[in-house]
């Protein structure tokens, strides 16, 4: 099956609400090798979701369709978590070097409850070779910086949704990079109101503003 | 100007209970006001009347002291046509002399009238005694009552009157008057102006005096010097009952000063009593007013809701206070009464003054809200919102 | 061409006559027509205090405030009352409706200060303002008889009466509970795309905050964060 086909079907079954059948179209792909990680998540599942979000202005479904929708993809990407593994077996087969797996930390900020942006990031990290860490949606800022204490690590990447949270996340940064033990760590963001916002990259000063399994994979080599 | 009269009156309607204290405040003090100013008014109406309302207010006699006054039908009628005040005039001839019957003498002072025009000064006709009557012939006189409870004179009796130079004029006793004045009840003899003429010896164009009564006595001096000033003969001296009756007239005007007075700090009393209440409301309502200017209304508009409210607060008790005035003054009259069943006080309701009470109540209102009209114009929509 | 509504240019408030206090610094902000804007920020950080600058209820100690086109910093206190009778409405967290007076009445009352006759037309309006909110059932109420949903409700429908180009809103879901506030912040919205009423709604409610197309965040006088979809 192509990419295309695999997506038509799953499109399908997800306005059906038909989960069953949306999981049983991904596992099938996945098991027969038919399609990778970055191109279900990227190609299949976002540009379904993408659909289905009421990011847009006008609404053109109801909430709890949505809700349905989203959880089906969901439930897709927790099932494809073994496929993961199994792939970053295979990316890292040929090293011959130890293997220093940096940590990261992901999590969407307090009130934030879009968290599949999130989730997969925190895949594509992991196929990247990282320890990712999912923290959650609706992170309150205390419970962040004692994740971030607690794990010390390299990466922490936020995802925002609602552009309302902009503010939060400026401030959150700004206050994590004044205690000196969390200062340490490349932060990056990402998600919908990153990329669908007017001056962003002026007004938070993250490290690294990413969308795609690309932009990832680019950090990951700048901070090697 | 119609927003701010439409929310005074919305303001004042919506809080009943504390405007109509307001009102009954306003109305207590113009009740008061209203009631001390009549009763004083009263007061000095019947006291005047009883003083001076049976004697004349201005009296021309002679200049030289113990002279008639000449020509004095040339001089009435001058008087007529120049001085549209004097309401009645008498001519008088009087003079001293004595009353003889068998057993007595005694001296008098013998006054002799024009008796139809003296009538309208001294009211002789109300006050004669059960069946006396007025003369009407030149020989017929009335005696004072003491005089003639003295003399033990009885009514159709004749009696002598003797001059100083011994003649002897007898005259029939047709009647007795009361003038309410003792000293008169005790000498006065009342006659025709012919016989007084006569026995006093004076020609028909010659008397003793001419005595005025003017339509309002208080200007009694002012008409004498007017007079005099007119120079209706050089031969005449003018006295006004003013210049005569000094201690009577501090009196009433000690009075006239106290009712004003009262009444004046009455309405003071009112006015600040209003105001204090009025600059309380400014506070009650400034959160409205705040949001009132917020939605843009201007200051002046909201400082002439104060303004209206004070205005209609005074019309209110202007009407409650005249009700209520003229119902303790009814009361009065019907309760103070003398054992002859007529009021101690006469009441006297002048309907300008009450008119007059009323313009005060609305005036004074509106003048008590001017500084809680000034207080609201300070009112900023901002104090409101923080402290609200 | 200049669709900015409000513009202003070095803001600055400074409080207290001995002790001064610095409440703004030096802000500059332009707000586009017809946009639905929302302001978030600390109790104390200053934006009741721009809102309140913004809709002349308060003068800045120095700086250019330009409203619709005019110099608002140097208006007289008649033209200003002008100004935001007929060009801003006001909705803040308390109703601050005319207890004396019936919802209908106060509905109408920026009308009435306006000065002109109510004609059917003003009246069939104000009708159509309390049914747009959702109070046909109680416009003969008055101010005190009604809810606290309805009676900031009865404020939104009287901001509206005299068709402002601005409407300024402090917190006005704040009173109000969760029912009500997802009635009140769809109002809001519908509100600026029918009648293309420029919004500025301060606001720590998300929802709302979700509603906006611009988010202003001010901290300790100054903006933090100006973040606008694109």
């Amino acid at each position: 099956m192509t990419k295309e086909l695999i997506h038509s079907r799953f499109s399908k079954a997800l306005e059906n609400h038909n989960r069953e059948e949306a999981v049983a179209i991904i596992t099938d792909a996945l098991e027969n090798n038919q399609i990778s990680i970055q191109t279900l998540y990227e190609e299949v599942l976002t540009q379904s979701l993408n659909s289905i979000s009421s990011n847009r202005q006008e609404q053109s479904m109801p909430i709890w369709e949505e809700h349905l929708s989203s959880n089906i993809v969901r439930t897709v990407v927790e099932l494809t978590l073994p496929y993961v593994y199994q792939q970053r077996q295979q990316l890292e087969a040929n090293h011959t070097q130890p293997l220093n797996r940096k940590k990261a930390v992901v999590f969407c900020l307090e009130e934030e409850y879009h968290e599949l942006g999130a989730r997969m990031t925190t895949d594509f990290l992991t196929l990247l070779g990282f320890d990712a860490y999912f923290i959650g949606a609706n992170t309150p800022k205390q419970e962040i910086f004692s994740a971030i204490k607690h794990f010390k690590p390299d990466l922490v990447c936020v995802s925002v949704t609602n552009y309302f949270h902009l503010t939060k996340l400026h401030r959150l940064i700004e206050e994590l990079r004044t205690i000196e033990v969390l200062k340490h760590f490349t932060f990056i963001v990402g998600g919908y109101a990153v990329h669908n916002s007017s001056d962003v990259k002026s007004q938070i000063k993250a490290d690294y503003y990413v969308r795609t399994f690309d932009d990832l994979k680019a950090v990951k080599e700048a901070i090697r | 100007m119609r927003l701010a009269f439409r929310i005074a009156l919305r303001f004042l309607s919506s809080s009943k209970g504390q405007t109509v204290l307001i009102a009954l405040g306003i109305a207590i003090g113009i009740s008061v006001q209203i009631f001390i100013g009549s009763l004083i008014e009263g007061l000095q109406i019947s006291l005047l009347d009883s003083t001076i309302g049976s004697s004349p207010h201005i009296t021309i006699s002679a200049a030289e002291k113990n002279d008639p006054v000449e020509d004095y039908l040339t001089l009435e009628n001058k008087i007529d046509q120049q001085y549209s005040k004097v309401s009645f005039m008498t001519p008088s001839v009087s003079g001293g002399a004595f009353m003889k019957t068998n057993d007595k003498t005694q001296q008098i002072l013998l006054r002799g009238f024009e008796l139809d025009l003296a009538d309208d000064i001294y009211k002789i006709s109300d006050k004669l005694i059960d069946g006396s009557m007025m003369p009407s012939s030149d020989d017929e006189i009335l005696l004072g009552i003491s005089l003639a409870e003295e003399f033990d004179v009885t009514i159709g009796e004749t009696i002598d009157i003797l001059t100083a130079t011994g003649e002897v004029y007898p005259a029939k006793v047709v009647g007795y008057f009361d003038l309410k004045v003792a000293s008169i009840n005790q000498s006065w003899i009342i006659s025709p102006l012919a016989f007084s003429q006569n026995t006093l010896g004076l020609t028909t164009d010659q008397v003793t005096s001419l005595e005025i009564q003017i339509d309002s006595p208080f200007d009694a001096d002012i008409l004498a010097t007017q007079m005099l000033g007119d120079n209706l003969s050089d031969q005449i001296r003018i006295d006004n009952w003013k210049d005569q009756n000094e201690q009577l007239l501090s009196g009433l005007s000690g009075q006239s000063t106290s009712s004003l007075m009262i009444q004046v700090f009455v309405v003071i009393s009112v006015v600040l009593g209003i105001a204090s209440v009025l600059a309380i409301t400014v506070l009650q309502k400034s959160r409205q007013i705040g949001i009132l200017k917020a939605m843009g209304i201007n200051d002046k508009t909201s400082s002439l809701v104060f303004l209206f409210q004070g205005f209609i607060l005074g019309i209110l008790g202007g009407i409650l206070g005249i009700l209520f005035g003229l119902g303790l003054l009814v009361v009065f009259t019907k309760f103070a009464l003398n054992p002859d069943g007529t009021p101690v006080v006469p009441i006297f309701i002048n309907m300008k003054f009450i008119g007059l009470s009323g313009f005060i109540a609305v005036a004074a209102s509106t003048l008590a809200s001017i500084i809680p009209a000034l207080k609201s114009r300070k009112l900023s929509p901002i104090e409101v919102i923080k402290n609200g | 061409m200049d669709n900015n509504i409000i513009t202003l240019s070095k803001v600055s408030k400074v409080y207290g006559n001995q002790i001064k206090t610095q409440v703004l610094f030096d802000i500059d902000l332009n707000i586009k027509s017809n946009s639905f804007n929302g302001i978030i920020g600390a109790s104390g950080s200053g934006k009741s205090t721009l809102l309140n600058i913004i809709g002349t209820l308060d003068q800045p100690t120095q700086g250019a405030v330009m409203i619709d086109g005019v110099r608002t910093d140097q208006m007289k206190k008649n033209a200003l009352a002008k100004l935001r009778n007929e060009t801003i409405g006001f909705i803040f967290q308390f109703h601050y409706l005319l207890p004396e007076f019936t919802a209908f009445e106060n509905v109408l009352m920026p009308y009435y200060i306006k000065g002109q006759k109510i004609d059917k037309k003003m009246n069939a309006r104000a009708h159509e303002l309390m049914d747009l909110v959702g109070l046909s059932k109680v416009k003969n109420n008055l101010a005190g008889n009604m809810s606290g949903g309805q009676q900031q409700r009865t404020a939104i429908a009287r901001s509206l009466i005299n068709n402002p180009k601005l409407i300024l809103a402090d917190e006005p879901t704040g009173n109000l509970d969760s029912d009500t506030t997802e009635v009140v912040y769809d109002l809001l919205r519908d509100i600026n795309k029918q009648f293309e009423t420029t919004f500025i709604v301060i606001t720590h409610d998300r929802r709302i905050a979700e509603k906006t197309d611009r988010i202003i965040e001010i901290k300790d006088g100054k903006i933090f964060n100006d973040f606008s979809r694109i």
